[in-house]
């Protein structure tokens, strides 16, 4: 007869009970701290005050729950003692996996591009799916620190734990950059601080406090706070805007209605005239700029002549000093030579005929694909394409999802195999709650857009409109293209970042929850970056210099070194981030279809396949990765310039370079699969600890 | 000269260690199971993990991708908006974790059932 396990140990529990009490106790403290800030609005707190409040109080917070989880124990430093129970740790990977570009891109991208943007929700929920059924039990069974720790383990040499590596930090590195540009960002945009590279050091001070001194356990805790001021700042101004809109405050119920809403005022801005005025405008200006670069010499001569006697006729008028500098800029700021201006009419141009369609170019929000599958040759191939480029992307980001090191990473710092299950699930719940929330979200933007915006007299317009304008024109701008001094939807001019945080003053609500909704992508950005950052140092210190280069180094060594390479690898990721970078969200889908290549097939073979071998692992790797990167270089303009490739491009089967992954993947299974076949079968031991693996105890 | 390729054994169940926590408390005088009722449990407890790994990714891909492949076809009203935007936007996060739950707490009964749970 066998005894039953005793439900939970006394100790655990009390720790759990703990745990419930304190994060209770500080959410209620930060709802009190949000209503206080309201209050104090009311009382006539300035602008500038609020938007700083709201960034440096929860800085502070998770500093001193950083400073409070400091350590130098290895166990505790890599994988948080691995006492994380499922629950905290699902709010933890929740907070990691929702980086600046779930917070603040997502419902922009929506809002832009209808059922196409709905891709980027499905690919990055989907794949915890995969991490659960396929990953997660048997990584925490294998138990130890990082993802190319198993490799090596598994695959029995350095070789594969070096591809590993590399493909880690790349796919991190480039992945936290992003994130940096993003805090830089939202500094900026909503304080007073005027430079945008002060914006991202003071960032990086906030990721480093937190991650610095405790590594994996001080970052797990302070992830968990993150996540509850991120959540929070999501859904308050939805709910709002909601229980404005239609009376119930639960949008990702009713937002059904509205999307019939604002189908019906599709329709309506298709069919009216002056929308149609304002594209032919918009199309005559795209030629003008068209007969201009056919003569770029002459025509740039005529602008220059133009802006010198304007300057002229204001000083012979004695116009008022700030006319004359603002002529002044207008000349200085003329393109220098005729290339340079023919690059900048074209941009221009291309711009202008996105803009010179119906809607200001955006599709029918709920239509799925381009083209139809019923209508011409040309329609039905658009509609195949693009369902095509769909599900490639889908596919990626879900492949991605489950190849990503510093989310797998998160299922090691759990007690045991039923927990890292259960915390897949509670990751997932976490996650879903803003992913259901950012479709209603764009919705409920395009009604307030389409029903209160459009249509109203240039005079009348909102204030936000002013204040963000002067921020960044190429945001939002507005311009009375036909000049009848009302707003038709083709003048105005909306980029996808700004959409959630200028969501709160388009809905009219009080300026606090602005600096909420500041508060909150500023929390998913420093704990995404925090996580790819450790994630990062941990490949260097563990994986490189204490499994390859030098395994007796003592813990404490170990330790130093990583805290060290982590505030170099910091700085060198700031130091890059500052450069702004362009092309942001290539790098990021780029970091997704990598991981996927690199990790997914030999993570997953590993597991299920006895046969799987070192040769076929690194074979593998290698050609996964190498197609990926191929394909991409090959297709994607900003890395045919840099790397000077001027071949046609040529798309296989018209997938676009951001889901290069969909290539590499099967790519990189059916070499792994292949040479493993050809070479000899992996020795006793490791069909043995492929069989240990597989059950969560051994008896 | 460093031997390459050893595999770290004890990995496997370090997390007994660091846990400290007593993981089967056999009462004394009853005999050890036998490594064939062991090796057949283990085999019963792999085909249940495959077989359920198996359908609950057959579900996965009908959802993720079936779904939008025919997305024009479901275009019926639901409610207010087309199924097909629905299911995209909110349906299929929903089946996910619905998916994700179930194998979890399918799997903690195999493992209770042929004893091989390391679970509290």
């Amino acid at each position: 007869m066998r005894h039953r396990l005793p439900t939970r140990p006394l100790v655990a529990l009390a720790w759990r009970h703990r745990l419930h009490w304190l994060y209770l106790g500080y959410t209620l403290c930060f709802l009190g701290f949000l209503f206080g800030m309201g209050v104090l609005e009311r009382w006539g707190l300035p602008r500038q005050y609020i938007g700083f409040i709201f960034l440096a109080a929860p800085l502070v917070i998770y500093a001193i729950i950083g400073v409070l989880a400091r350590t130098t124990d290895p166990a505790e430093y890599y994988v948080a003692g691995r006492r994380v129970p499922a629950f905290y740790n699902g709010m933890a990977t929740g907070a990691d996996w929702l980086s600046a570009a779930s917070f603040i891109g997502l419902a922009g991208t929506l809002y832009l591009s209808g059922y196409g943007g709905l891709a980027f929700v499905m690919g990055w929920t989907g794949g915890f799916v995969l991490v659960a059924l396929l990953l997660a039990p048997y990584l925490r069974k294998f138990g130890q620190f990082t993802i190319p720790d198993f490799l090596g383990a598994r695959y029995e040499g350095q070789l594969p734990r070096l591809i590993g590596l590399v493909a880690t930090i790349l796919c991190s590195f480039v992945y936290v950059v992003a994130q940096l540009y993003g805090v830089g960002l939202i500094t900026t945009r909503l304080t007073s601080i005027a430079s945008f590279e002060i914006g991202i050091f003071l960032g990086l001070g906030g990721v480093l406090v937190c991650s610095f001194l405790g590594g994996m356990r001080a970052i797990t805790w302070t992830q968990v706070a993150q996540y509850i001021v991120l959540i929070v700042a999501y859904l308050v101004p939805v709910m709002w805007l909601s229980a404005n809109q239609t009376g119930v405050p639960l949008p990702q119920w009713v937002y059904g209605q509205q999307l019939q809403a604002v189908g019906q005022a599709e329709i309506r801005l298709k069919a009216d005239p002056r929308e149609q005025e304002v594209i032919r405008l918009l199309r005559d200006q795209a030629r003008g700029l068209d007969e201009k670069m056919a003569h770029p010499e002459a025509a740039l001569q005529a602008d220059r002549d133009a802006a010198w006697q304007q300057v002229e006729a204001l000083k012979r008028e004695n116009a008022p000093l700030y006319e004359i500098q603002a002529a002044e800029r207008t000349l200085a700021r003329l393109p220098a030579s005729a290339e340079v201006a023919v690059a900048a009419w074209r941009q221009a141009r291309d711009d202008l005929l996105a803009r010179a369609r119906p809607l200001a170019g955006m599709p029918d929000h709920d239509q799925q694909f381009d083209g139809r599958p019923d209508g011409t040759a040309e329609e039905r191939g658009r509609y195949d394409t693009s369902r095509r480029n769909f599900l490639a992307l889908v596919f990626c980001l879900m492949v991605g999802t489950a190849g990503l090191p510093h989310i797998l990473m998160r299922y090691y710092t759990t007690p045991s195999v039923r927990e890292a299950r259960a915390s897949v699930g509670w990751s997932l719940l976490f996650i879903v709650l803003l992913y259901m929330t950012a479709p209603a979200l764009a919705v409920l933007v395009k009604y307030e857009i389409f029903n209160h915006l459009v249509g109203q007299r240039f005079e009348a317009l909102p204030e936000w409109i002013a204040t963000w304008n002067r921020v960044d024109p190429s945001l939002l701008s507005v311009s009375d293209v036909n000049h009848d001094g009302v707003l038709q939807l083709g003048e105005l001019r909306i980029g996808s970042d700004i959409l959630v945080l200028a969501m709160p003053e388009i809905a009219g609500l009080p300026y606090v929850i602005t600096g909420l909704v500041a508060a909150g992508g500023l929390a998913a950005a420093l704990s995404t970056a925090d996580g790819l950052l450790l994630t990062i140092s941990n490949a260097l210190s563990h994986d490189f210099y204490f499994r390859m280069v030098s395994p007796r180094a003592i813990s404490s060594r170990r330790v130093m070194l990583s805290k060290l390479l982590l505030l170099l690898v910091a700085l060198g990721a700031a130091w890059v981030a500052s450069q702004k970078p362009a092309n942001i969200l290539f790098l990021v889908s780029a970091a997704f279809s990598l991981a996927a290549s690199a990790f997914f097939p030999a993570l997953v073979l590993g597991v299920f396949w006895q046969r799987a071998n070192r040769w076929g692992a690194v074979a593998g790797m290698l050609a996964g990765l190498g197609v990926t990167f191929w394909y991409m270089a090959t297709t994607h303009p900003w890395l045919r310039g840099g790397l000077g490739i001027t071949t046609p491009v040529r798309l296989w089967w018209g997938i676009e370079p951001i889901s290069a992954g969909a290539f590499g993947v099967p790519v990189g299974f059916a070499v792994i699969i292949l040479v493993s076949w050809l070479t000899p079968a992996p020795p006793a031991e490791v069909r043995e600890f492929v069989q240990r693996l597989r059950y969560p105890r051994a008896d | 000269m460093r031997p390459a390729g050893r595999l770290q054994r004890a990995g496997c169940d370090r997390q007994q260690q660091v846990t400290g926590r007593e993981v089967q408390a056999v009462p004394s005088g009853a005999a050890h199971p036998s490594p064939s009722d062991l090796v057949a449990r283990q085999r019963a407890h792999w085909r249940g993990v495959r077989r359920w790994t198996a359908g609950l990714l057959a579900c996965w891909i009908l959802s993720s991708f079936g779904m939008p492949y025919w997305a024009r076809s479901l275009d019926l009203s639901l409610g207010g908006s087309p199924f097909s935007f629905w299911w995209a936007a909110q349906g299929a996060m929903l089946l996910d974790l619905v998916l994700v739950v179930l194998y979890a707490w399918v799997m903690h009964r195999l493992d209770r059932r042929l004893d091989l749970g390391d679970g509290v």
